[in-house]
């Protein structure tokens, strides 16, 4: 199995991460249909202005600050969620949360094109509109793990018929429609970026100070309950802070694909389950696993660019077989 | 005479939309630094009257009394702190190492991000010592045996360092080697901490090889109670499990029985 189980290793690893991070967001920064050379690079890092300091500062900067942000917020999304309802399948794509966060994106884009700026709020709102549907569906069975899944498979269905109705009935309007539903992290102000940040914080304190539980509550209900722990409150809170983290995030991304439900996986499968250890790994392979996508969405066809979400499936789906597949074979790294 | 540390008093519960009780007028008392064994057949109330008995479920009537006071008075935290549970089977198996496991068993002493003291350290390491596992603590969980497994789980419920310790069927997946052993483990521990057990078992034998005393149930109610070797007779066997039975001396002078 593919664990790390001494300190040592984890830091080592820990280390090998952030130094391919760096690397991503480096070549992240330099490459795009106006490349910026190192010697600009150096000189835009040390505060001087160069003839590409606008596209550093308002395009380059802003775009893979955004992408570390979305990469963190969405694999903690997934993980929380993975954790509290006791399934590797839950992530907020299969919960509903981004198709109720893609209805209500669409509903603006579609019905209401005069009122662009309101696509985040329909996007967040619909998103935990998703939510509270599933825990009203879930509330009757004590917030069961396998009820919660299926509610929101159940919602996540109607929704999507909703989507399909309304996508058939405007399909002349699709475009932006499009667009969105594939994630999209360019044209980003620092304003929106520093909106999504802004909006996490709470949800990462939350994180930080319930650490210490997200272990406990991996274990099966009666274990937890019998350690004194209120399973359904941990649960309630726990699941609120991983769906608001993604309907905050899809918000302004649209809809990103894969992180939610492979970032916890790989993180796993790289440290094991101790979620002192894992919330960390989670938030570094999430934040890489997402500027490279973006990285390679805008350059791997330029000057087209590829949906950002296309690429990480393409790519992340074949790197997390062959995880798996070193775990079947026993070897460690 | 041995004090009662807990007891149940005529305890009702019925599932939510069934029609028969799960427990009808079960009374029960473990007393303290012994070793009390639940037997009956398959649906009969036993692991209803566990749940009833460590909290996690609350009767519909009676009263279950830890020490002096009605558990209904504790907090969950409280009852962790005092008395602990440890399962037939975990479907979920943790991606954690065995010590991460027991360390969890320091929970209900725990507020959130307080500090590791020198106590908790002190229990989980007396834990893992007492079930054997202090040389598997930095294994991972899925790297073990059933007969480890369970020994994980006996040492996360020690960790918690609880005056009364309940188990429902431990030995339900274990070869006979870690059935053996898992009580012997108990009983060492009830004799030398005086640690109270109450627990589940199937091997008529084994109960009354280790067990002080003995409830039998049947379709919700007790129908005998007292020393294992005056309860566990032919009579009774063939009653409520069906079974043709003799019972033999060992040559340990135990009572065991003989089925056929």
């Amino acid at each position: 199995m593919v664990m790390i189980d001494s300190a040592r290793r984890r830091w080592r690893l820990a280390a090998g991460l952030i130094v391919l991070l760096g690397a991503v967001l480096v070549l992240s920064i330099r490459l795009g249909s106006v490349p910026i050379h190192w010697s600009e690079l150096l000189a835009l890092l040390g505060g001087q202005k160069t003839a590409h300091a606008l596209v550093f500062m308002q395009i380059r900067l802003p775009r893979v600050v955004l992408s570390l942000v979305t990469g963190v917020n969405l694999a903690l999304a997934g993980l929380l969620l993975q954790t509290v309802l006791k399934n590797p399948l839950a992530d907020p794509g299969i919960m509903g949360i981004s198709a109720g966060a893609a209805f209500g994106a669409t509903v603006v884009m579609l019905l209401f094109p005069a009122a662009a700026a309101v696509i985040p709020l329909a996007a967040f709102g619909g998103g935990m509109a998703a939510f509270l549907l599933i825990l009203a569906f879930s509330w009757r069975q004590q917030l069961a793990p396998i009820v919660l899944i299926l509610a929101g498979v159940a919602v996540n269905t109607v929704i999507s018929g909703g989507q399909s109705v309304l996508t058939t009935l405007f399909s002349d309007r699709l475009q932006g429609v499009v667009l969105w539903l594939n994630g999209d992290l360019s044209g980003k102000t620092w304003g929106q970026i520093g909106l999504v940040f802004a909006y996490s914080v709470p949800a990462y304190l939350l994180i930080v100070l319930l650490l210490g539980k997200l272990n406990v509550l991996s274990l099966n209900d009666t274990a937890a309950a019998s350690l004194g722990v209120p399973v359904r409150f941990y649960r309630l809170v726990i699941a609120a802070a991983g769906v608001y983290l993604a309907a905050v995030t899809v918000a302004q991304v649209g809809l990103i694909s894969f992180v939610g439900l492979i970032v916890p996986h790989i993180a796993r499968l790289l440290v094991g389950g101790n979620h002192r250890v894992l919330v960390p790994f989670t938030i570094l392979v999430g934040a890489l696993v997402v500027s490279c996508g973006d990285t390679i969405a805008r350059t791997i066809v330029a000057p087209v660019e590829l949906p950002v979400g296309t690429i990480m499936a393409i790519l992340g789906g074949p790197f997390f077989l062959f995880l798996l597949l070193r775990q079947k074979g026993g070897s460690r790294a | 005479m041995t004090v009662a540390l807990m007891r149940g008093d005529h305890l009702h519960f019925r599932f939510s939309g069934a029609a028969q009780w799960a427990l009808a007028d079960v009374s029960v008392a473990l007393p303290q630094g012994q070793m009390t064994a639940f037997v009956g057949p398959n649906g009969s109330g036993k692991s209803t009257l566990l749940h009833c008995l460590t909290g996690t479920w609350t009767p519909v009537q009676g009263v279950v009394t830890y020490a002096t006071a009605p558990l209904s008075e504790w907090s969950a935290t409280q009852r962790a702190q005092h008395i602990a549970l440890v399962q037939q089977a975990h479907t979920a198996a943790p991606l954690l190492t065995v010590q991460e496991i027991v360390r969890l068993g320091r929970t209900p002493f725990r507020r959130l991000w307080q500090a590791w003291t020198p106590q908790d350290e002190r229990a989980v390491q007396d834990a893992l010592q007492v079930t054997g596992l202090a040389d598997l603590a930095g294994r991972s969980y899925t790297a073990l045996s059933g007969g480890q497994q369970q020994r994980v789980w006996l040492a996360l419920a020690l960790a918690q360092e609880p005056a009364v310790i309940f188990l429902d069927e431990p030995t339900t997946f274990l070869d006979i080697h870690y059935q053996l052993a898992l009580l012997q483990t108990l009983q060492q521990l009830q004799r030398s901490r005086g640690l109270t057990v109450g627990i589940i078992l199937h091997d008529l034998n084994q109960v009354l090889q280790f067990a002080d005393q003995v409830y039998c149930l049947q379709a919700g109610r007790v129908v005998a109670a007292g020393p294992p070797a005056a309860v566990l007779q032919p009579a009774l066997v063939q009653a409520v499990f069906g079974v043709r039975a003799e019972t033999i001396q060992t040559p340990q002078q135990h009572a065991a029985l003989v089925f056929y």
